[in-house]
């Protein structure tokens, strides 16, 4: 219980807080419901960790050259927010009925997987090495865990974000790795539903709606015995439970929104950047989601989104993407060796 | 799913409970005198008692053929054949038991029934028997807070409730809780029940029901969430793999991590690797295992000296050959029994195994718990030296006519190197041991140096077996492990049992499990100098045993037991003797 709690304080701290400052930064009048907050604050707050571990991974630096790299960015944030926002100012929607109904969904989801715990056998235990490896060595780099003097740069796991972020929550708060991968599930799986919500919110803009969507999600979970939320430590749990979600959300919904245009570009870029870094194939996804979606506008032609925009900003998703794929794609020993159509 | 219920308590509060639940929806459809009413209530009260009864009859016939139950055409079926029959254990059981509980109800309704008439004449019955306040809020919510209770009572029977809170408390106080708990949910909401419906007065203000409906409205959410939470952990329990061993603190991982330099080798089987790796920062070797990530064929030289988590698809009899050649300093091996069930495996990991018992000079064992056991390698030693020290031993005992202390050397010889010469060495002393020791010196199967906590397993024959040798260095007879091949008919099966070396048989003896798990057609062959030669045919066996004694010895490095038909689907051996 006191890993839980420790678990959940660094994550409000490290990552939450940092999330919220950043989202006023981009979002300053901006308001969202509680709900939804999470999943977005968590996405922020997981993409400041993107500058200093590309860095670090591709210059081999030290963690202490991270926090370092890490806190300038907080400090930067800060700093913008108080200029940009009344920081008394109230940030969240009111929440109704079904809100209150939804959080008691989260809630009790939350618990079970608290009591069920996180996996440690086959991919998981994988994915677990890159962290435990990340966790205990000085100098960071992007070598697969099973290879010593070799130096395998994995194609699909490669920069990744999320063994990082385990890494970085473990050196920090103390809490041994098996714990933290124990309580994960349980911490994280109020993001998934966020992230839903947040998707379903766009799309519908009602809540009857989005209820119904959530209530879909779970039924089919309870089906497969809740194994997204169980796997969620891993990459592409990330990716595709949360990224995605929140990637199509404000990619459908809010790129009509001529005023904040750029500021949805560029969270839908972090969303985008972030996708790709934590599992590659989960950003093709979304790709290719928003180019059949492309290729629908111009089918339905009563669309009221005015089409020059709606590539602009595609654009420009993908262009701050483009170094973070570069670097995956160009330093992998799959290409290197020509070995890069032979996955 | 199991619906459980304990006692009698249960099965009668339950008739009370349910006869009150129907009691109260039908007495709604009739308006008679108070007096009257007291009548039909009480009639309708045997009429639900009787209902009730059947209802706890049914669930009570429901876990009594729970397996059958799951199967709904064996369920159908069971009832059906014991109704023809004439079987009355049905109308027994019925009679003894559920017809008791029957009369109990009942008594119990017509009792609570004129408990409240005599109180009702006291107050004023007419106020509290009449169609308005049958129908007031107040005594709906009343019946609602009384269905929550039912729920929440039967909740309790369930098994998904029954494993949620043998997590949290004992199994036993959690059955005890599920037993009583419900039982006392009853009671309870039966004493409020009637409470509200005839003891309270009707005159309840506005905001007291508005402040009650939002009390059971949260109760009924808490209880739901509550429920949902058992349901969903019920349902995802199942797959806890290896989880509760992980998070101790005193396994494997934390030894290592405490007890192991950071970055050494560990050379490990299948599973463990990337359960090393996921728990400690360390380097992992696997033999034959997952696929994180495979070696392929242009792999080996570049990464031999790179000490890498690789699997090797060889033989399991490489496994120590592997940790020597990329340098490991660890060992470990899962020595779980689940493991058995890849019985080829196993049987190749056991053969491994046992040099490290037979080598305590290079395999020193660190840790050991029911599920790993972790060896350090020492390096330093020289091999050449040691064996050639255990062969100027083994001479030294045959000439002080030691022959048994000289065998058991032997057996190390072997492991430490298995040549052509080694295996002459031991096959000849072992040829010596017939006459003094014969049970040291006939070949079987044993696990006992693992200490497996099933000393008998049935195991799935891969039809080739590999000789191994026990702790002592002789094999041993005891800790017999069954074996079992799946047998049809329009396939023949094999099992094979190789010995590694050449070894001049005199005898084999087989043991069938029972009568039914014999082989009606075999044969046994053997494999000499690379030919596979027929040693006895028998069709129509009729023997749980077998035993076939050669009039010289022969002379192979392995045997097959061959079935053509078996007495049912699989055969199993029991033993198998080899002298």
């Amino acid at each position: 219980m006191l890993n839980l709690l420790l678990f959940i304080l660094t994550l409000v701290l490290l990552v939450l807080v940092p999330g919220l400052l950043l989202f006023r930064v981009i979002f300053p009048r901006r308001k969202l419901s509680i709900i939804e907050s999470l999943s977005v604050f968590f996405t922020l707050g997981y993409s400041l960790l993107v500058m200093p571990s590309v860095l670090s991974y591709l210059l081999h630096l030290s963690w202490k050259v991270f926090y370092i790299m890490w806190l300038a960015e907080i400090i930067i944030i800060i700093y913008v927010f108080y200029k940009r926002n009344n920081p008394l100012a109230n940030f969240f929607e009111r929440p109704d009925r079904y809100d209150a109904v939804i959080i008691i969904f989260i809630s009790v989801i939350s618990v079970t997987m608290y009591l069920h715990g996180g996996h440690f056998v086959a991919d998981l235990a994988a994915h677990l090495s890159y962290s435990m490896k990340l966790a205990n060595i000085e100098l960071i780099d992007p070598y697969s865990p099973m290879f010593r003097d070799a130096k395998e740069v994995p194609f699909s796991y490669a920069y990744c974000i999320s063994y990082i972020l385990f890494a970085f929550l473990k050196r920090l708060s103390g809490i041994e790795l098996k714990f933290l991968w124990d309580l994960s599930p349980a911490v994280l799986s109020p993001f998934i539903s966020s992230a839903i919500y947040f998707f379903s919110y766009r799309v519908f803009r009602k809540k009857e709606f989005v209820f119904l969507s959530l209530v879909f999600f779970y039924l089919y979970q309870f089906s497969v015995t809740w194994l997204d939320i169980k796997f969620i430590p891993t990459p592409d749990q990330f990716a595709r439970n949360i990224f995605l979600y929140l990637g199509l959300g404000s990619f459908f919904a809010d790129m009509s929104d001529k005023k904040d245009l750029y500021a949805n570009a560029a969270f839908l870029g972090i969303i985008a950047s972030l996708t790709t870094l934590t599992h590659m194939y989960s950003f093709f996804a979304f790709f290719a989601a928003g180019f059949l979606f492309y290729v629908t506008l111009n089918v339905v032609k009563n669309s009221g989104i005015n089409k020059r925009q709606f590539l602009k900003a595609y654009a420009i998703a993908f262009l701050i993407n483009f170094p973070f794929l570069f670097i995956k794609i160009f330093s992998s020993n799959y290409f290197q060796q020509g070995r890069f159509f032979n996955f | 799913m199991k619906i459980q219920y304990y006692s009698y308590y249960d099965l009668t509060a339950y008739i009370i409970y349910l006869a009150t639940v129907l009691f109260h929806f039908l007495s709604q459809r009739f308006r008679f005198s108070s007096l009257e009413k007291t009548i039909r209530y009480s009639i309708r009260g045997i009429y639900f008692a009787l209902f009730a009864g059947l209802i706890s009859a049914c669930v009570y016939f429901y876990n009594k053929f729970d397996a059958a139950v799951k199967k709904a055409e064996a369920h159908l079926q069971k009832f059906l054949m014991l109704f023809s029959q004439g079987d009355y254990r049905i109308y027994k059981f019925y009679f003894n038991y559920e017809y008791t509980l029957i009369l109990i109800g009942f008594a119990s309704v017509v009792l609570c029934v004129f408990l409240i008439n005599f109180i009702n004449k006291k107050i004023d019955a007419n106020k509290y028997l009449s169609e308005e306040f049958e129908n007031s809020k107040i005594f709906n919510i009343a019946f609602l807070f009384f269905l929550l209770c039912l729920l929440v009572s039967f909740s309790f029977k369930l098994e998904p409730v029954y494993h949620f809170f043998s997590r949290i408390i004992s199994t036993t106080y959690a059955r005890r809780f599920q037993g009583y708990g419900g039982y006392s949910v009853i009671l309870l909401s039966l004493a409020v029940y009637y409470w509200f419906c005839f003891i309270k007065n009707s005159d309840i203000d506005i905001v007291t029901l508005k402040r009650l409906r939002r009390v059971f409205a949260a109760g009924f959410v808490v209880l739901a969430a509550a429920g949902a939470v058992v349901l969903f952990t019920y349902h995802t329990s199942n797959d806890r793999y290896n989880h509760s061993y992980i998070m101790r603190d005193d396994n494997v991982f934390s030894y290592i991590n405490k007890n192991v330099p950071s970055w050494s080798v560990i050379c490990s089987y299948a599973h463990p690797a990337l359960e090393i790796t996921s728990q400690t920062p360390n380097y992992v070797i696997c033999v034959h295992g997952t696929h994180q990530p495979p070696v392929r064929l242009h792999w080996p030289k570049r990464y031999r000296d790179q000490f890498s988590l690789i699997t090797i698809d060889r033989p399991m009899s490489e496994y120590l050959n592997i940790a020597g050649e990329y340098s490991c300093e660890y060992i470990m091996i899962e020595t779980d029994k689940e493991f058995s069930k890849e019985f080829g495996l196993y049987m190749s990991l056991c053969n491994a195994i046992k040099k490290l018992t037979l080598l305590p000079e290079v395999f020193n064992e660190m840790y050991r718990d029911d599920k790993y056991l972790l060896i350090k390698i020492n390096k330093d030693v020289d091999l050449k030296k040691l064996q050639s020290k255990v062969k100027t031993e083994i001479d030294k005992f045959i000439s002080s006519n030691k022959t048994e202390e000289a065998y058991d050397l032997s057996a190390k010889l072997l492991m430490i190197e298995r040549s052509a010469e080694n295996y002459a060495i031991n096959e000849r002393l072992r040829r010596s041991m017939i006459d003094i020791n014969p049970q040291k010196a006939a070949l079987s199967y044993s696990f006992s140096f693992l200490n497996i906590p099933a000393k008998l397993t049935v195991l799935f024959s891969p039809y080739e077996l590999h000789m191994l040798l026990d702790k002592a260095g002789y094999p041993s007879i005891s800790d017999k492990i069954y074996i079992e091949a799946k047998c049809s008919l329009d396939k023949r099966r094999e099992i094979k049992l190789t010995f590694g070396g050449n070894r001049e048989i005199s005898r084999i003896v087989i043991d069938w499990l029972n009568f039914e798990s014999r082989a009606i057609d075999f044969s046994i062959s053997c494999y000499s100098d690379g030919l596979l030669k027929e040693l006895a045919s028998v069709t129509e066996n009729k023997e749980s045993g077998y035993t076939l004694i050669f009039a010289k010895p022969v002379k192979m490095s392995a045997f097959v037991i061959t079935v053509g038909r078996a007495a049912k689907d699989k055969i199993i051996l029991k033993s198998l003797e080899i002298l």
